[in-house]
C-alpha cells in the first residue's frame, strides 16, 4: 500500500514533515505527495472511467493546474483541503457580521443563525465533498487530514476579531467533520497539544510571518505520524515496499 | 331656428369646477387602464427620504422597487455577502428594511413595536417542528428552523436592536395592512403571523384562539402605533396601502371571498380614516389599481389571488407619480413619474408568504 497525500497547499507541510519523521521513516511505507493551490478544489471536474477517478480543472492564473488520478484501490488517499477553513473565517463579512454565539460580546456587529453559516459553508465544500463520496462507492480507501487550527497572527491580518474567528473556523471544522463521519470518512485530527485556546501554538505556526494559515515542519511531522497510524489501523495488510 | 336665444344659466352645484378626476365617466369609464391617472399625488420630497417598508406579502413588491428605484432604502438586517442573492431570499433578507418577516395585521405591528422598545415580551415565543425552533413572531425566515430555542432567542433581541433604530432613524413607514384574521395565544393575547401547526408548532384550542379584527381595534392599533412611533420619531410618516391579495383560506364560517371583502373593505376604510385623521400619514391606493374596474383584473394570475408582476408595475407606476404641483413644471420627453421597470426574471413576482401555505389544507 502507498499512502497518497493529495490536495492543498498544506501538502507541502506534510511532505517535508514525512521527510523529517523518524516513524515515518521506519514504518517504510511509500508516500507519494501531490499538492496544488487551494483554489484549485473549490469548483472542479470529477470525471470516472474504468473505476478511476480523475479531477482537474482548468489552470488558475499563475498556478499549477489541477489533474490528478485517483486509480489505485489499494492505496490510502489522504485528502487535505475540505477542512481548510481559513476561506470560512478569514471572509472580509466578519469585519461587520458575527456567529449568532458572539453576538452578546459584538452587538456592533449583525449575527447570524447556524442554519446560514452551515448553508454557506455546504455550498463551498460541496464539489470536494461529492468528490469523497463518489470515492468511498467506488471503494476506494480514503480519509482527510485536518489542516492547523488558525495561527495567532491571522485576526489582527483580517482585521476580524479573535472570538468571531474562532467561532467561524470552530463551525466549519465541526460541520464538515460531522459530514464526513456520517458518510464513513476518516478525519485525521490535529493533536491536542499543537493548539490552545483555538489557535495553534507557536512551536508549530510556520515561521514565515507573512503565512497565515500553515503549520511548520513540526507540524508536519506531528500529522505525518498520525496518518501513517491511520494507515497501518485501517489496513491491516500494508505491503512495505 | 332661434340662435339669438340667450341659454338659460346652469344652477350652482358642488359639483361644478371639480377636478376631472372627481367623475367617473371621464377618469374612469372613458379612458384604456394604462391612462388610469390622478390617483395617488405623491409624497412629497419622497426621493430625501429614507424609507422603511413592513407588512404583509405585498409590501415585498414596494420595497423591492423602491430599492430599484435608487431611494434611500433603509435596511437594518442586510444578508451576509456571502450567500447568494437566492439563498439570501431564502432566509429572509432583503425583504423588508429589517428580517421581521411578513406582518399581516395592525396587532402584530403595534406588538413588534412594543416588543422592540420592551413593552412587552411574548411568553410563547419559541415554536418546535422536529428537532428544529422556530421563531414563532417571525417562522417563516429561517425556513430550516434554528439549532436551539437559545438560538432563537439570542437571534430574536439582536433583531429587535435592529427594529428599535430602524423606527428611530427612518422618515418614512410604508405599511402594507394585509389581514384582520388572526390567531391568538390564550396566555398573554400575542398574535402571531400564521397559525401554529402551519410552519411549526403545535396547534392547541387550549393555547390559542381566533380572532378577526374589527375596525375600532385595528384603528387603534395604529393610533398607539403612530403615537408611539413618533414618540421616538417625532418626524415620522406613514404611508399605509392596502394588500390586494385575497386570503388563501378563512378561519371564518364564510366563503373564502366573502371573508376576504370583508378585511379588505375594513382594512381600507381604517387605512382612509387614519389618513384623513392623522397628519403626516398618506393613504396609497395600491388596492385600487389592482381590484379596480378599469383593471379587470388582469393584473392577477391565473389564480386570481397573487399579483403578476404587470401588476406590481402599474401599481409602482402610480407610487412614482409626481405631486400635481411638479406636474405642472414638466415638459414633453420621457416623464419622471415613469416607475423603472425591473427587468423580468424568473423570481420576478414571487413572495415569501406564509400565508400562501394555508392553501396547503384545501381538499
Amino acid at each position: 500500500m502507498t499512502i497518497r497525500v493529495f490536495g492543498d497547499s498544506h501538502v507541502a507541510a506534510l511532505r517535508t514533515g514525512a521527510e523529517g519523521s523518524e516513524f515515518v521513516a521506519s514504518s517504510g511505507i511509500e508516500i507519494d505527495f501531490y499538492g496544488r493551490h487551494g483554489l484549485n478544489f473549490l469548483q472542479f471536474e470529477i470525471l470516472e472511467f474504468d473505476g478511476k477517478i480523475r479531477i482537474r480543472r482548468d489552470p488558475l492564473p499563475g498556478k499549477k493546474p489541477l489533474d490528478y488520478l485517483i486509480d489505485s484501490p489499494d492505496d490510502l488517499y489522504v485528502f487535505s483541503s475540505i477542512l481548510h477553513s481559513a476561506r470560512s473565517y478569514s471572509n472580509a463579512a466578519w469585519k461587520t457580521f458575527c456567529p449568532w454565539q458572539c453576538a452578546a460580546a459584538n452587538p456592533d456587529l449583525h449575527s447570524v443563525s447556524s442554519a446560514v453559516l452551515r448553508t454557506w459553508i455546504q455550498a463551498e465544500v460541496q464539489c470536494r465533498y461529492d468528490l469523497l463520496i463518489k470515492l468511498k462507492d467506488h471503494g476506494y480507501n480514503v480519509a482527510v487530514v485536518e489542516p492547523p487550527k488558525p495561527l495567532r497572527r491571522v485576526p489582527g491580518r483580517h482585521g476580524i476579531r479573535p472570538d468571531v474567528l474562532l467561532a467561524v473556523d470552530q463551525f466549519h471544522r465541526r460541520l464538515v467533520t460531522r459530514m464526513l463521519r456520517d458518510a464513513g470518512v476518516e478525519v485525521i485530527s490535529v493533536p491536542d497539544h499543537t493548539h490552545a485556546d483555538g489557535f495553534t501554538v507557536a512551536a508549530y505556526e510556520s515561521s514565515d510571518p507573512r503565512d497565515v494559515h500553515h503549520g511548520n515542519e513540526r507540524f508536519g511531522v506531528e500529522m505525518m505520524d498520525r496518518v501513517v497510524q491511520h494507515a497501518l489501523v485501517s489496513s491491516p495488510v500494508i505491503q512495505v515496499s | 331656428m332661434n340662435t339669438g336665444a340667450k341659454v338659460a344659466s346652469m344652477p350652482h352645484h358642488p359639483y361644478q369646477g371639480r377636478p376631472e378626476r372627481a367623475f367617473w365617466r371621464k377618469a374612469v369609464a372613458a379612458g384604456h387602464v394604462t391612462e388610469l391617472s390622478g390617483l395617488f399625488d405623491g409624497v412629497p420630497d419622497l426621493d430625501k427620504y429614507q424609507v422603511a417598508t413592513g407588512g404583509s406579502c405585498f409590501a415585498q413588491h414596494i420595497g423591492k422597487a423602491l430599492r430599484q428605484r435608487g431611494l434611500s432604502y433603509l435596511d437594518y438586517e442586510p444578508a451576509p455577502p456571502f450567500l447568494s442573492t437566492a439563498e439570501s431570499q431564502r432566509h429572509g433578507y432583503g425583504i423588508y428594511s429589517c428580517r421581521y418577516g411578513n406582518i399581516y395585521t395592525t396587532r402584530q405591528l403595534w406588538q413588534l413595536f412594543q416588543e422592540a422598545f420592551g413593552k412587552r415580551s411574548p411568553k410563547d415565543d419559541v415554536w418546535a417542528r422536529d428537532d428544529r425552533y422556530f421563531d414563532a413572531l417571525r417562522p417563516g425566515i429561517e425556513p430550516d428552523g434554528f439549532d436551539s430555542a437559545e438560538e432563537v432567542r439570542s437571534l430574536r433581541q439582536t433583531h429587535l436592536a435592529k427594529v428599535r433604530d430602524l423606527f428611530r432613524d427612518l422618515d418614512i413607514f410604508v405599511f402594507t395592512l394585509g389581514l384582520t384574521e388572526a390567531w391568538v395565544s390564550n396566555v398573554d393575547e400575542t398574535v402571531y403571523p400564521i397559525a401554529p401547526g402551519v410552519i411549526a408548532g403545535t396547534y392547541d384550542p387550549g393555547q390559542y384562539y381566533f380572532h378577526n379584527f374589527r375596525y375600532p381595534e385595528i384603528y387603534e392599533d395604529l393610533r398607539q402605533f403612530i403615537e408611539g412611533l413618533r414618540a421616538v420619531n417625532p418626524k415620522a410618516q406613514l404611508l399605509l396601502t392596502v394588500s390586494p391579495v385575497p386570503l388563501a383560506a378563512t378561519a371564518t364560517e364564510n366563503h373564502v371571498l366573502v371573508a376576504t371583502t370583508y378585511s379588505k373593505s375594513v382594512l381600507r376604510s381604517v387605512a382612509g380614516d387614519i389618513a384623513v385623521d392623522f397628519e403626516g400619514v398618506h393613504y396609497f391606493p395600491s388596492y385600487e389599481v389592482i381590484t379596480g374596474q378599469p383593471s379587470r383584473h388582469m393584473h392577477y394570475n391565473p389564480d386570481l389571488r397573487t399579483v403578476c408582476q404587470a401588476g406590481v408595475n402599474e401599481v409602482m407606476r402610480h407610487f412614482f407619480v409626481d405631486s400635481p404641483d411638479k406636474r405642472d413644471q414638466h415638459t414633453a420627453g420621457p416623464t419622471p413619474s415613469a416607475a423603472v421597470a425591473p427587468a423580468p426574471t424568473s423570481e420576478e413576482g414571487f413572495e415569501q408568504c406564509e400565508e400562501a401555505l394555508l392553501d396547503a389544507g384545501a381538499p
